[in-house]
């Protein structure tokens, strides 16, 4: 199969995947549709009926960890490829990735050291 | 009024489904799972699953009797149960608000059992009915919020009904298109208003300004839910606009603006009133209830937090939301009063039931003898064993550490349950042993040092595990002399952390073991059968007396005036509300999970905090 | 009619998937359970908060079973036995785990409502942890192949299976996607304890059972990954190469499943700090050795 085809398979999956859900979907609908009561769409608080909004800006304490990882995630990026010719290039494909992999080990080391590996 | 089965014919298909909906019971326990675990019941065995969101439960079981501060609540939960659903009531007598129960039965295994065959036949024909009605208390209506309620920061009161007429204006035009237009923008109103309290903490300017400022993202988001997500933008831009021409309007700020250049819409100026988070960001809470009936915590607790990130900013936990008037009812009959007095915790009866016993004797007369064979020490013992097995469940169900939930609750079952003294020196090895292996547990140590660290000193008068694990030799059963033939020592810890609470409610359960089985010894060498069952004397010795007796959860007193065969007047203290003040020392500024954990550890009682 | 035995594996296997899981949470082996559980779940009603998203809380549960079912597209349980044999099938079920994250998020955000938030937020914390530990032991796989055809990986272990050859891979890629697919003890996101069933506290009825079988799936898929990455997928003697696939992937899933049973759950800042601490470093140190490897040994 060429790749467009292949690609127009998973396609055609993820598809098929969104159709067998609506069907439970409608299943599950043509029991009825839920009945509206008070109370019952507020979400569950431990028993007292909050309406305070949750939709705010929320703190996420481990941004250190999520700037490090736009970095390796970078890197990633360049492994791939490295690693289906590796064989064919030898010592020196790792040489060129062990710069690449030290340097970048580095600014891990330097983020640790400056606090950037922790909870916020 | 039906309002347990969904709407419509049970016919075919229907039939046949809800046939599978009585294969396997999901349940939502109220008061909470430790209550239902200290009356006995075994949910497990009898063929439920326990769930943690009503959402997620078929059944609600109410086991023993709800407060009146708790019905609320309970009503809640109740209406935030899909349908079908099956309200089930085991010794719990009138449960109103809540419907009337499908299902009720005495709280015990049997009752439980029979209870759950009958919750399957009611899913199998009565799931589907045509007079399925909704179900409405007045507990599940908002509460309109008076406009003078809100602090007046503001200029004048009249910018408020700008306020929100701003929202009902926006709420009517462009139809939402979920719910009724008027019902959200009334809410936006509340919510606004429900974090516009007064802050006892912090300066009352900081409130409004988060209110009117969240209240404002509230509705730009909103306003932007309904576009495309990638409009959002700019629906954020317009809330922040107005939020900026309302500032300009009225806020006062402290001027300290600093040398930075307050152009329009600038961010520092916007947020400079927000507090500011450990790392210096300013950024929003969310207010998040944890009680009455969060499935980890102890059943009855009142706690709200406000979260910043997953960080607790922010710790209120009002005292006395199961309290039943205990207090006031212990008057009366001397011969009613260890009775009575039991009622006070469902999770240790037998041992306020000493309590009484031992006031009572204190004052020349002598109350019901409890498990006479066993005798008033192994009772009290295996009840203390019980209720840190009971805790110790618990607190592996918060730690999503099932292994020790389930088997923490078979042991505690089996001491809760055992007749007689060879049974229990059966337990003690395997209890011994599966205690052993949780010392052990990998990561377990790690996941509890450090949390909630309360040194001695700041403990006032909080007695029990807590004060024992922050190096406190504090023990009522010190000063009695049965305990002290035996040799009793309390275990003290110095660590003062969530591990050191946790490894002395680990050894007092090996202790008590080995204390029961000490005193059978003594009792069967010696003969002090006699001196248990005293013969009520007629006239009282004195009439004022008290006595005190170490419960699972710290020190207990009583003090009675009896006149004659009445107590007249009886106050009691008990160890849960020192130990709920601890609440906000351990859980601020903690992690949530470490903050729930450290209110965990404090093996809080609500049912003992008589309001 | 290879995607219908396919199909046919992948679903006996899943739900022989469920009823272990069924007996790691209740302790008894119930056949039945799973099926009835789901339909009885469809014939409940199906609510939804009363502030959302509509468009993230409906979107979630598909975008997870998406997720799912895509990434177990490129795993091979037989040769040619496989729905797309992709030239980049490693790196194929890398990106659409990814959407993992994204579903999670989606569901934490959609309901408005406090534990569903802090549960979704905190299983994006957990991916930052483990993204880089799924995609390095798969660099290193992939060097020994010299091909991102999952195929060719799994043939290239005829000589020695990876999870021996490249020992601290295996042991990262397995924490990693017991993390993916948020078993305990690493189910911050739908925590029963700690955040009354977190992102899926919200979901009943149909949305409910498409968010479980859309874990089961990621669960299936991961323990088939693992299996097809180090234990040498088809490969094996005796068996016919199905029945080999399908051994190693459920006594795999059946090994993630159990050991949650018996760890109390992780602080959310473990995975962060050991994952970026000591697991970076392991992984990194893993790709060095098995580059030295195939230079010295040419295995």
């Amino acid at each position: 199969m060429t790749p467009l085809a292949q690609y127009a398979v998973l396609f055609g999956m993820a598809v098929a995947t969104v159709g067998f859900v609506a069907m439970l979907y409608l299943i599950a609908r043509s029991f009825g549709k839920p009945l509206p009561e008070p109370g019952k769409d507020v979400p569950f608080t431990a028993g007292t009926l909050s309406r305070a909004p949750a939709w705010v800006r929320y703190h996420a304490r481990y941004y250190g960890f999520a700037l490090l990882f736009l970095a390796f995630d970078m890197e990633m990026a360049y492994m791939y490829p490295w690693a289906v010719v590796y064989r064919q290039f030898g010592l020196i494909a790792l040489l060129d990735m062990g710069v690449f992999l030290a340097i970048l080990f580095l600014g891990l080391l330097y983020g640790w050291s400056k606090g950037a590996l922790r909870r916020q | 009024m039906r309002t347990g089965p969904r709407l419509g014919r049970p016919a075919g298909l229907r039939q046949l489904l809800t046939a599978a909906l009585s294969a396997q019971l999901d349940v939502f326990v109220l008061p909470g799972v430790d209550v239902a675990s200290a009356a006995g019941l075994d949910l497990e065995a009898a063929g439920a699953r326990v769930v943690a969101t009503p959402r997620h439960a078929t059944l609600l079981l109410v086991v023993g009797e709800l407060p009146a501060g708790l019905r609320e609540a309970a009503v809640v939960v109740y209406a935030q149960m899909p349908r079908p659903r099956v309200l089930i009531a085991l010794g719990a007598g009138d449960v109103s608000p809540l419907p009337l129960p499908d299902v009720a039965a005495a709280a015990d295994q049997h009752g439980l059992e029979h209870s759950l065959e009958e919750a399957r036949r009611h899913l199998r024909e009565g799931a589907w009915s045509l007079e399925a009605q909704p179900f409405e208390a007045d507990a599940l209506v908002p509460k309109r919020r008076r406009k003078k309620e809100r602090p007046s920061e503001k200029p004048g009161p009249a910018h408020q009904p700008q306020h929100g007429q701003m929202d009902h204006a926006k709420a009517g035009h462009g139809g939402m298109d979920h719910g009724p237009a008027d019902h959200g923008g009334m809410d936006h109103g509340r919510a606004a208003d429900g974090r516009a309290e007064p802050d006892p903490a912090g300066g009352g300017r900081e409130e409004p300004g988060r209110s009117e400022h969240a209240g404002m993202r509230h509705d730009a988001r909103e306003h932007g839910g309904r576009q495309k997500r990638g409009t959002q933008d700019s629906a954020m831009q317009v809330g922040d606009m107005q939020h900026g021409g309302m500032q300009d309007g009225g806020m006062q700020h402290g001027g300290a603006s600093g040398g930075m250049p307050m152009g329009f819409m600038s961010m520092v100026r916007l947020t400079q009133h927000l507090p500011r988070s450990s790392d210096g960001l300013p950024m929003e809470r969310v207010q998040a209830p944890f009680g009455p009936f969060f499935p980890a915590l102890p059943s009855g607790l009142d706690l709200t937090l406000w979260l910043d990130g997953d960080t607790v900013a922010r710790v209120v936990s009002a005292q006395g939301a199961a309290s039943r008037g205990i207090e006031a009812s212990l008057v009366g009959d001397v011969a009613g009063l260890p009775d009575r007095l039991a009622r006070v915790d469902p999770l240790a009866p037998r041992c306020y039931r000493r309590l009484a016993v031992k006031a009572l004797e204190a004052a020349g007369m002598a109350g019901p003898e409890p498990a006479a064979r066993l005798g008033w020490l192994a009772a009290v013992e295996l009840e203390r064993a019980a209720s840190h097995l009971n805790w110790l469940s618990r607190l592996g169900f918060l730690l999503g550490y099932g292994w020790l939930a389930s088997e923490a609750g078979r042991w505690q079952r089996a001491l809760r349950g055992s007749r007689n003294v060879d049974e229990v020196a059966e337990l003690e090895s395997l209890v011994g042993a599966f205690l052993q292996r949780v010392r052990r547990t990998l990561l377990l140590a790690r996941r509890l040092r450090g949390l909630g660290r309360l040194p001695g000193a700041e403990l006032g008068g909080v007695s029990g595990p807590v004060a024992r694990a922050s190096g406190l030799r504090l023990d009522a059963r010190l000063a009695d002399q049965t305990y002290q033939e035996l040799g009793f020592e309390p275990v003290v810890r110095s660590e003062a952390d969530a591990l050191a609470r946790l490894a002395v409610r680990l050894d007092e359960v090996s202790q008590s073991l080995g204390l029961v089985r000490a005193w059978a010894q003594q009792r069967s060498a010696g003969d002090r059968q006699g001196s248990a069952s005293l013969v009520p004397q007629d006239e009282a010795a004195s009439s004022l007396v008290a006595a005190e007796v170490e419960s699972p959860r710290g020190r207990a007193s009583l003090e009675l005036a009896v006149d004659g065969r009445r107590v007249v007047r009886a106050a009691l203290t008990t160890p849960s509300p020192g130990a709920q003040e601890l609440i906000e020392r351990v859980a601020l500024d903690a992690e949530l999970a470490d903050a729930l954990v450290a209110v965990a550890s404090l093996d809080i009682s609500p049912w003992e905090v008589d309001g | 009619m290879t995607t219908l035995a396919y199909l046919l594996l992948v679903t006996l296997g899943g739900y022989g998937l469920a009823v272990v899981e069924e007996w790691s949470s209740s302790g008894r082996w119930r056949p039945s359970a799973p099926l009835l559980r789901s339909v009885a779940l469809l014939a409940r009603e199906s609510l939804s908060p009363r502030l959302l998203d509509r468009k993230l809380f409906e979107a979630a549960p598909p975008l997870l079973l998406v997720a799912g079912v895509l990434s177990m597209a490129v795993l091979p349980l037989a040769p040619g036995v496989v729905p797309v044999e992709l030239a980049t099938g490693a790196l194929w079920l890398n990106a659409a785990l990814v959407y993992v994250a994204v579903a999670l998020l989606m569901a934490g955000w959609g309901p408005d409502a406090a534990y569903p938030m802090v549960a979704g937020f905190r299983f994006l914390g957990q991916f930052v942890a483990y993204a880089m530990l799924v995609v390095m032991p798969i660099t290193a796989v992939a060097m020994r192949a010299s091909s991102l055809v999952v195929g060719d990986i799994i043939t290239s272990q005829a000589t020695l299976w990876n999870a021996l050859l490249q020992p601290l891979g295996f042991a990262v890629f397995l924490l990693a996607a017991m993390a993916i697919c948020y078993l305990p003890p690493f189910d911050q996101p739908v925590a029963p304890g700690e955040l009354a069933g977190g992102v899926v506290g919200e979901y009943t009825g149909a949305r409910l059972v498409v968010m479980r079988l859309a874990r089961l799936v990621l669960v299936l898929s991961l323990a088939l990954a693992v299996t097809v990455f180090y234990l040498g997928g088809w490969l094996g003697p005796l068996l016919p190469a199905p029945a080999w696939s399908v051994l190693k992937t459920l006594a795999v899933a059946g090994a993630m499943l159990a050991v949650g049973r018996y760890l109390p759950r992780l602080r959310t800042d473990w995975p962060l700090e050991w994952g970026w601490k000591v697991g970076i470093p392991l992984a990194l140190l893993n790709i060095f050795w098995v580059g030295v490897v195939l230079l010295v040994a040419d295995l």
